[in-house]
């Protein structure tokens, strides 16, 4: 089913949204429309996304029970009403998605409880899949079509280096700059760099976390220099920082970090499906959020010193 | 080697479309090398590293798509970016009504029978090339894109004139053609009023004032806002008069303007004789005796162009109510006596400069971003003082954002931050309805006008809040329903710009002369 001019039935929606909801409506735009997702850009700098069904939840997102929004009667500067019943686009509300019986969405943590070793070696499942199912391009070298792509990469894989080389030595200037240096870098909607940090985000917003610096800079940056990044990339980044992030990622995070779970080999079979279900987000984009993700645990293993 | 770069502002694709359109431009013939990208500081970074940021792609925002391209020498540049735009058009994202696309200028005005008017609103590098299609297909043109360069403006309202045409623009954001607005304008009654105007708001407000006296607007013809300059002499704000001069529908013009270049001033008002018709004229800090030698109308306010202009042609006893001075003395009685300041955060430019001339009149010292005296320039990163007239859709303001009438976070912010400031006395803001603006502007300010209230009581003091709303009661959301919802909050409503201005200035008086 395809949304054409009427109303369509929510099937999911964030939990923290909800309880933004009840204390008032929130009014804005459409910031963009995309096949799989219409993003609404709240007068109130927040951006709240309305997927389709096959989307996974995600933070300020509405999951509609439609197929694709190719025909919806919507286009970017449209007036928003997001209420507590549902959201109206434009004045004539030409169209509706409409809260009934929907199931609230949380994002469930991934708490850092392995052992030393276990997280060690669960992060070496993880950089197995990533070589076997990444996709080049973004973090990965490989190919650059241009010499601007080829500036960027380098950039990308320098400013990891000296973000990995910081966190370590704990020296919080060179973290901002490194954080300040991949911030916005990449040609995408949400840039590489922006993908990588979010992944990393994830990992140290978790219970358990040892790398506290990482997660007070960056909050400071993206709060200090919003615009240096996307609205979309900068909102995305924000939540992670809280642990809160597209469920494929928490879904992914929490199978890798579940206590038990058998031999390496058993593991990697049992992760090849999320880990896929990541790489396919965007272009690059999943497959720099996985890298970030890696990134972020082979720091929590070397600040227990076990690796 | 060529580098030509193009800017499409608030543009989002998707990363696996941006890649396809990567990988297709670079296939397309003459292209030696294409990127496409997210204006961001760290993407500039890249291209400056590498030599190719150009001024234009410095001043591109985080929302706006990049697209440059490296051609070889002699390659057809124009040729390959067309088709690099058709992949962006291929690619675009779904969605919107069904609208129909045209290729060409000439092709559109082909297909629509009749049409004599075009809108042009693309990046400005290729406006005045699309302006001139536009006139040479022998249609009127509204030229909404900024950044064309003088001369090419001087040409194409050059070439209009010599076709007869309009040529309104560039950077004409507000216009009424036969009862129907263009841009940023306001539901007006019909009329025997004509308006020629190179300030937008400044013209809105003009409309939006003869509508409440009971009059009614004829056209309203944009200029754009150099056309006063001594570089282009008028030219549109000249044809402009003769045109509502020939209209049979037109009684009266009044002109708008910002202070125009003294030669083009004397060359305006030259062809007020010629008119045959009364003509006002408003030209902000102008010279009355220019404009009563010439035999023309003085209009020393927005609301007093309005007034005489109903007085000319519908309603000779047409007034406006003077100032409540039992409401000016009440509010006076409630400032503490070091509370001595006015803070005004607008979003129109003209209605900014008209509230701060008002207090500039009478010697105060006013800082603002758009003073013509430089020693009290204050910008955007500045700390507040003294009496303080920010105009929030000036570029400094909006560079990388929407302009404040869409998106008003920065003023919200603005207006809380003032009220903390113990000298303050007055807030001034401004609500610009009509087509282009915000659905509800009032609505999405009173929480922060509730906020602000609450931080100065909490310090014991009352900030006086003062809000002027420029709108109809034929615009959506209504006039009415925005005053209420201001009164309602504590805030007094204002009933003109110029009305603002005054009654801003009594407050003030008050305070510092006690």
């Amino acid at each position: 089913m395809s949304a054409s001019r009427g109303s369509v039935t929510a099937l999911s929606i964030d939990a923290v949204l909800v309880d933004r909801l009840r204390d008032g409506p929130l009014r804005g735009q459409v910031h963009s429309v995309f096949r799989r997702v219409l993003n609404i850009h709240t007068y109130y700098d927040q951006l709240i996304a309305v997927c389709v069904r096959g989307l996974d939840d995600a933070p300020w997102t509405i999951r509609a029970d439609v197929d694709d929004w190719s025909d919806c009667p919507v286009s970017p500067d449209l007036p928003v009403m997001c209420t507590a019943e549902g959201v109206g686009f434009g004045q004539s509300r030409q169209l509706s998605v409409v809260f009934g019986e929907l199931s609230k969405w949380y994002a469930k943590p991934a708490p850092l409880d392995l052992s030393d070793d276990e997280l060690a070696a669960r992060t070496r499942v993880l950089a197995g899949l990533l070589d076997r199912h990444g996709v080049r391009g973004g973090m990965r070298a490989g190919g650059p079509l241009t010499a601007f792509d080829a500036a960027v990469g380098a950039q990308l894989h320098h400013g990891r280096a000296e973000l990995t080389r910081a966190l370590l030595a704990g020296d919080a200037p060179a973290v901002e700059r490194a954080v300040r240096g991949l911030l916005g870098l990449g040609p995408g909607l949400t840039p590489a760099g922006d993908d990588f940090l979010t992944g990393l985000a994830v990992v140290v917003a978790q219970p358990g976390s040892r790398n506290p610096l990482f997660g007070r800079i960056a909050r400071d940056v993206v709060a200090r220099h919003p615009g240096r990044t996307t609205l979309l990339s900068r909102t995305t980044l924000r939540e992670a920082l809280a642990g809160r992030a597209r469920e494929n990622v928490l879904d992914l995070l929490r199978r890798l970090l579940r206590p038990g779970g058998g031999e390496p080999a058993q593991l990697a079979e049992q992760l090849r499906g999320p880990v896929k279900a990541v790489v396919g987000i965007g272009h690059t984009s999943g497959t720099d959020l996985v890298s970030g993700v890696l990134t972020g645990l082979q720091l929590e293993s070397e600040m227990r010193g076990s690796v | 080697m060529t580098v030509t770069a193009v800017i499409k502002k608030n543009t989002y694709f998707d990363s696996v479309s941006l890649m396809s359109i990567s990988t297709k431009a670079n296939q397309v013939d003459g292209v030696d090398q294409a990127f496409v990208a997210m204006g961001t500081e760290m993407n500039k970074g890249v291209l400056d590293n590498l030599g190719l940021l150009t001024p234009e792609l410095a001043g591109a925002g985080n929302g706006d798509l990049m697209i440059v391209v490296v051609s070889d020498a002699g390659a057809d540049v124009d040729a390959a970016l067309v088709r690099i735009e058709e992949l962006l058009v291929r690619k675009a994202p779904a969605g919107g009504e069904p609208t129909v696309a045209y290729r060409t200028i000439a092709s559109a005005a082909e297909a629509n029978e009749g049409a004599n008017l075009a809108i042009i609103a693309v990046n400005g590098a290729y406006a005045a090339r699309e302006a001139r299609k536009a006139l040479e297909n022998d249609l009127h043109v509204l030229l909404f894109s900024d950044n064309v360069p003088v001369e090419d403006e001087i040409a194409l309202k050059n070439l209009a004139h010599d076709k007869g045409l309009l040529m309104m623009g560039p950077d004409c954001g507000t216009a009424i053609i036969n009862n129907t607005g263009l841009c940023f304008a306001n539901a007006v009654r019909p009329g025997s009023i004509g308006i020629v105007a190179a300030s937008g708001t400044g013209s809105q407000e003009v409309s939006v004032r003869i509508h409440a006296l009971g009059g009614g607007v004829s056209q309203l013809i944009g200029t754009g806002g150099r056309d006063l300059s001594a570089e282009v002499g008028g030219i549109m704000m000249i044809d402009g008069i003769r045109a509502l001069a020939a209209d049979a529908g037109t009684d009266a013009i009044v002109l708008v303007s910002k202070p125009p270049a003294p030669e083009v001033e004397k060359k305006v008002l030259a062809e007020i004789a010629n008119a045959g018709k009364p003509v006002v004229v408003y030209f902000i800090g102008g010279s009355e005796e220019a404009v009563t030698a010439a035999g023309g109308h003085f209009a020393a306010t927005s609301q007093d162009a309005a007034l005489q202009a109903v007085r000319l042609t519908s309603d000779p006893g047409a007034s406006v109510p003077a100032l409540d001075a039992a409401h000016i003395e009440a509010v006076r009685a409630k400032l503490k006596p070091e509370q001595r300041y006015v803070r005004g955060i607008f979003c129109g430019g003209t209605l900014c400069d008209e509230s701060m001339y008002a207090l500039l009149n009478t010697g105060e010292e006013v800082w603002s971003n758009i003073q013509k005296n430089r020693a009290f320039i204050l910008h955007a990163s500045d700390e507040s003082r003294g009496h303080m007239f920010l105009d929030f859709g000036d570029d400094e303001f909006t560079n990388g954002r929407p302009h404040p009438m869409i998106d008003p976070s920065l003023r919200l912010e603005r207006l809380v931050r003032e009220a903390g400031d113990p000298s303050v006395a007055v807030i001034v803001l401004d609500f610009v309805l009509g087509f282009g603006a915000h659905e509800d502007p009032v609505g999405v300010t009173l929480p922060a006008i509730a906020e602000a209230r609450a931080r100065a009581a909490a310090d014991g003091r009352h900030v006086e809040i003062v809000g002027y709303v420029l709108g109809t009661d034929l615009d959506t959301p209504a006039l009415a329903a925005q005053v209420a919802a201001l009164e309602a909050a504590g805030v007094t409503v204002t009933r003109s710009s110029t009305e603002t201005g005054q009654y801003i200035r009594a407050i003030v008086a008050q305070e510092t002369t006690s």
